[in-house]
């Protein structure tokens, strides 16, 4: 498969008053056309700047580290001007946030913000682009699509927002979706709903697509792949069936472990097991192995940094339990 | 536990009167004739989508909300029995079942008043109901609760935004605890958490009840964390209360609609079991709850409605032992 | 050698997981007040034109009113007079010193009185909320929409124009922002759920607003109490500019300025005592420049959004 995104050693620093953070760092990861990566890990582990990095979507305090390379499609993004990142941003790659509502302008109809999109990267004419986004909302399952573009974005509720928010993002065939928690601000049934349509759409485009989520079933039911963050840092990563099936890092074991179980019967439900311990802030990360402070199974090694240790079939994993294992 | 319940709400209604211009007075029936009831001892989980009115079922029992219409009664709603109907009760007669029932927030961060310490937050309910002799009592009180929720004693002079999320619902936790209380009203108490300070939280919560024989109201939206958690579940749906059965049999025999749709709608955390495109989608979205028509709630995207369900509004039907259902379906 | 052993106690990781060491409130509130540069300058300034004009005439010999006779429109730097001196001889710089006694005072304890005013019908409006809520806040519009001029000069003309008066009349007048802004709050903090909590807990709703509400309004107050006092300095000098404010010779700041106006074209003899305005307009100029510096600084280190851990 086409590899279309190969992140390298990325690093983000923030100037602080605290002085100098670095939330992220040493993250590296590729993603191929057509296949689903999923970022999971607890609010502050850099999943959420990880993936903005990636069009320089960064605040004004925060800069890369020196080594780090972020190539879309064979073009190192670093060397490119910001007028080409604006070309690269919404259309080669487009985004979905957790909150529909403030990513659209309360001002205008979504019909006119749908169709900016088509005015400005492919310079369609006023009516073409109405067109085009009337079929868009329609492919995204909006009722009455042509009534619909004439409305402002607090006339829909959350999951029609939601749609439309998709709508925009794939409104040019971006070759890589990144969503931000995408269904994390809705009830169960409307996240039902965008869930199955990103799968269609996903489907039909074959659009790489990066989901960035704390809800290990979102991840679960979406993506190929899964990284495991922690930390600022990949804990874990590899295929979706060995993380569930076989998870190695003692992070990843106990946020499976800590999850009530649906699946499981009521009378059959055992205590959940727990990490011990809070996320760490990014001011002040453990030295070693970030993760020492809380792991059941830490041991003297791990006062060092652990590297990142492959075991078959590209499952890799940041633990010094697995040095010396299937090298 | 098949006895008489702890708590019995009957026919709960807190309706909000909006104002609408010029147009004649409409009401956002945010609870609309809910009946529930609690065995001492359980849990009772109460669950469903934002707006279907769960948030304010917890917050008309503690009366911060007046409720517009219903019985609460509380210990058999017999006064003879010491029993109640709480509603019923004058602000001054109220004042010990204030102690007797308790809440638990759901925010971490807006729960707390900054500006006070823990000392100070956790002391406040113990001076308002009179316990705890002297002020050297009060701060060993306070001391053990703070133990048993797993903080260190020494932190009780600390400010709130000293502390982390998961650390903030145990302050949280122990307000509420330290007062002895019956009935503990869980208002989403780990939903804004992460994921594995979660666990934690749902483990004290479970140990708290055990320890201090406590009975829990436990208000949801996470399917998997009422599960673990509940002994019956109720399964809301704007305003009303559409489906009430034991936990085990709710998710394996679902008989409303909604609660199928629901059950089929939340991703499993296994990627053995996806049910991506295979899944029962409940259609559509949460109609608004002002001024709700008289017909089933549920009519508009329920997969299987026929003509009565647009006519009349079904009523809670026991269908078999201890599995309430509203539906015409099941009459 | 157990695996457990290097595993800390939790304890020790809570110490670490906790974002940022602070000891107390008040602590953070100086940290992020010293790193405001502006307000600190402002707050030097302004301790440093207090000292001035509390203490400045303690080292000179001159009163307000002595005039110096061999002296009259002297520019700055004359012998015995640094500032100059005005048209009677009067020493500019020592009418500087009094004057400003005089502004500062009237704008400190307006912005006082006015906060004080303006905080307990804004907590009771907002707290209690229904009919109180609506005949205050309906008061409050009555006042905002009654003219403040002429009801000062009238009220000047009949009880002549002191200091209370001029303060009298600032309160008054001056009160219905800060009860409108401190309501707003008050209307958000009675929905949180620590004040939720303290009603489901049966505390009084008198120990409520002392306790949960007032506390959480303070900062907002005091950095409302600042832009008043900034305001009643300037009101002051105007109304005195107008000759309705503090009556010479007794100085101000803003008599001063209102007494330089006849010579602003010159004096008969040709000269043109432009210090006669400089100084007392600079001191109005730096006092309310430096007090707004300090209200900016005070926002910033009391926004209890700050405090939280992002």
């Amino acid at each position: 498969m086409e590899r279309i995104l190969e992140v390298d050693n990325l690093e983000i620093s923030f100037r602080t008053q605290l002085g100098k953070i670095t939330p992220v760092d040493g993250v590296s990861f590729g993603l191929s056309r057509g296949e689903t990566l999923g970022i999971v890990g607890e609010s502050g582990c850099g999943k959420t700047i990880t993936a903005f990095s990636i069009i320089k979507l960064l605040p004004k305090n925060a800069f890369l580290g020196d080594n780090t390379k972020i190539t879309f499609r064979g073009r190192d993004i670093s060397t490119l001007s910001s007028e080409e990142l604006q070309k690269i941003r919404g259309k080669s790659i487009s985004m979905v946030f957790q909150e529909p509502m403030t990513s659209l302008n309360p001002l205008y109809t979504i019909g006119w913000q749908i169709s900016e999109v088509y005015r400005l990267h492919e310079g369609l004419d006023e009516d073409a682009a109405m067109k085009r986004s009337i079929e868009m909302l329609r492919l995204v399952g909006i009722p009455e699509p042509q009534k619909r573009v004439k409305e402002f974005p607090h006339q829909l509720s959350g999951g029609m927002r939601q749609r439309v928010m998709i709508a925009m993002a794939l409104a040019c065939s971006p070759e890589l979706l990144i969503a931000d928690e995408p269904t994390t601000a809705l009830d169960v049934t409307i996240q039902a709903q965008v869930l199955e349509l990103m799968n269609e759409l996903k489907n039909k485009f074959s659009t790489a697509t990066i989901i960035i989520t704390h809800d290990l079933g979102v991840i679960a039911e979406m993506c190929d792949r899964v990284l495991v963050m922690y930390a600022g840092q990949i804990v874990e990563s590899g295929d979706i069936f060995d993380i569930f099936d076989k998870p190695m890092h003692p992070y990843t074991k106990g946020l499976i472990n800590s999850i009530p179980k649906i699946e499981i019967s009521k009378k059959d439900q055992k205590k959940l097991s727990v990490i011990d311990g809070y996320v760490p802030h990014p001011s002040s990360f453990p030295d070693g192995c970030r993760f020492r402070p809380r792991c059941p199974t830490a041991f003297e090694k791990c006062l060092e940094k652990p590297p990142m240790i492959e075991s078959e079939g590209h499952h890799s994993v940041r633990c010094w339990l697995f040095e010396g294992d299937d090298m | 536990m098949k006895a008489s319940p702890m708590v019995e709400i009957k026919n709960l209604k807190k309706w909000f009167p909006m104002k609408s211009g010029f147009k004649s007075k409409s009401n956002l029936k945010a609870v609309d004739g809910v009946d529930l009831h609690i065995y001492g001892g359980e849990t009772l989980g109460l669950v469903g989508e934002s707006g279907c009115g769960k948030t304010t079922i917890g917050r008309t029992l503690i009366k911060i909300y007046e409720p517009t219409d219903g019985e609460f009664l509380y210990r058999g709603g017999d006064s003879s029995e010491g029993g109640v109907d709480i509603f019923s009760l004058s602000e001054s007669k109220m004042r010990p079942f204030r102690r007797e029932i308790q809440m638990v927030f759901q925010d971490p961060y807006a729960s707390l008043n900054p500006r006070i310490t823990v000392h100070d937050i956790i002391s406040e309910g113990l001076r308002v109901h009179s316990m705890g002799k002297s002020r050297e009592e009060r701060k060993s009180m306070i001391a053990g609760i703070l133990e048993k929720v797993g903080l260190r004693p020494e932190y009780m002079y600390r400010y709130p935004h000293e502390f982390s999320g998961g650390q903030r619902q145990r302050i949280g936790i122990a307000r509420s605890m330290i007062l002895n209380p019956g009935l503990v009203i869980c208002d989403e108490p780990v939903s804004a958490l992460d994921v594995s300070v979660q666990a934690q939280v749902i483990n004290l919560l479970e140990d708290l009840k055990h320890d201090f024989g406590l009975t829990y109201l436990f208000i949801a939206h996470d399917l998997a964390v009422v599960k673990h958690i509940c002994d019956r579940i109720s399964v809301m749906y704007l305003g009303r209360i559409v489906e009430t059965a034991e936990t085990d049999q709710l998710f394996d025999n679902p008989l409303h609609p909604y609660t199928s749709g629901l059950l089929s709608s939340i991703p499993v955390p296994n990627p053995h079991m996806r049910k991506i495109g295979k899944r029962e989608i409940v259609k559509g979205d949460i109609p608004s709850p002002v001024d709700p028509p008289e017909t089933c709630r549920f009519v508009k995207r329920c997969p299987r409605a026929f003509d009565r369900c647009c006519k009349e509004s079904p009523s809670l039907r026991e269908v078999s032992d201890g599995h309430f259902v509203s539906c015409f379906l099941y009459d | 050698m157990p695996k457990f052993f290097y595993k800390r106690k939790l304890d020790e990781i809570e110490e670490k997981a906790r974002p940022v060491h602070i000891n107390s409130y008040r602590q953070l509130v100086w940290t992020k007040f010293k790193s405001h540069k502006l307000a600190l300058f402002g707050a030097v300034v302004l301790i440093g034109v207090a000292f001035f004009t509390l203490l400045g005439p303690l080292f000179v010999e001159v009163g307000y009113e002595d005039m110096d006779f061999s002296n009259l429109f002297s520019p700055p730097l004359t012998e015995g007079h640094p500032f100059g001196t005005d048209e009677l001889g009067h020493d500019v710089l020592v009418r500087v010193m009094y004057g400003g006694r005089i502004s500062l005072f009237v704008g400190f304890a307006s912005a006082v009185i006015t906060t004080l005013i303006g905080t307990i019908v804004g907590l009771l409006s907002g707290f209690y909320g229904g009919i109180v809520d609506r005949l205050l806040m309906r008061f409050v519009d009555v006042m905002l929409s009654i003219p403040m001029f002429p009801i000062l000069i009238t009220l000047t003309l009949v009880f002549g124009s002191g200091i209370m008066n001029i303060i009298l009349v600032l309160t008054v007048f001056g009160w219905m922002g800060v009860s409108r802004l401190v309501r707003g709050l008050v209307l958000s903090i009675r929905e949180t759920e620590y004040v939720m909590s303290a009603r489901a807990m049966g505390v009084r709703n008198g120990r409520i607003i002392l306790r949960h509400v007032l506390p959480n309004v303070i900062p907002i107050v005091i950095v409302s109490a600042t832009l008043n006092m900034s305001y009643a300095i300037l009101a002051e000098s105007s109304l005195s500019y107008l000759g309705l404010g503090i009556q010479p010779p007794m100085p101000s700041w803003g008599n001063m300025l209102q007494r330089a106006m006849n010579y602003i074209l010159g004096t008969t003899t040709g000269t043109n005592p432009w210090w006669l305005t400089v100084f007392p307009g600079f001191f109005i100029f730096i006092t309310v420049l430096n007090v707004n510096f300090l209200g900016d600084g005070l926002r910033d280190a009391l926004d209890p959004k700050f405090v939280s851990e992002s």
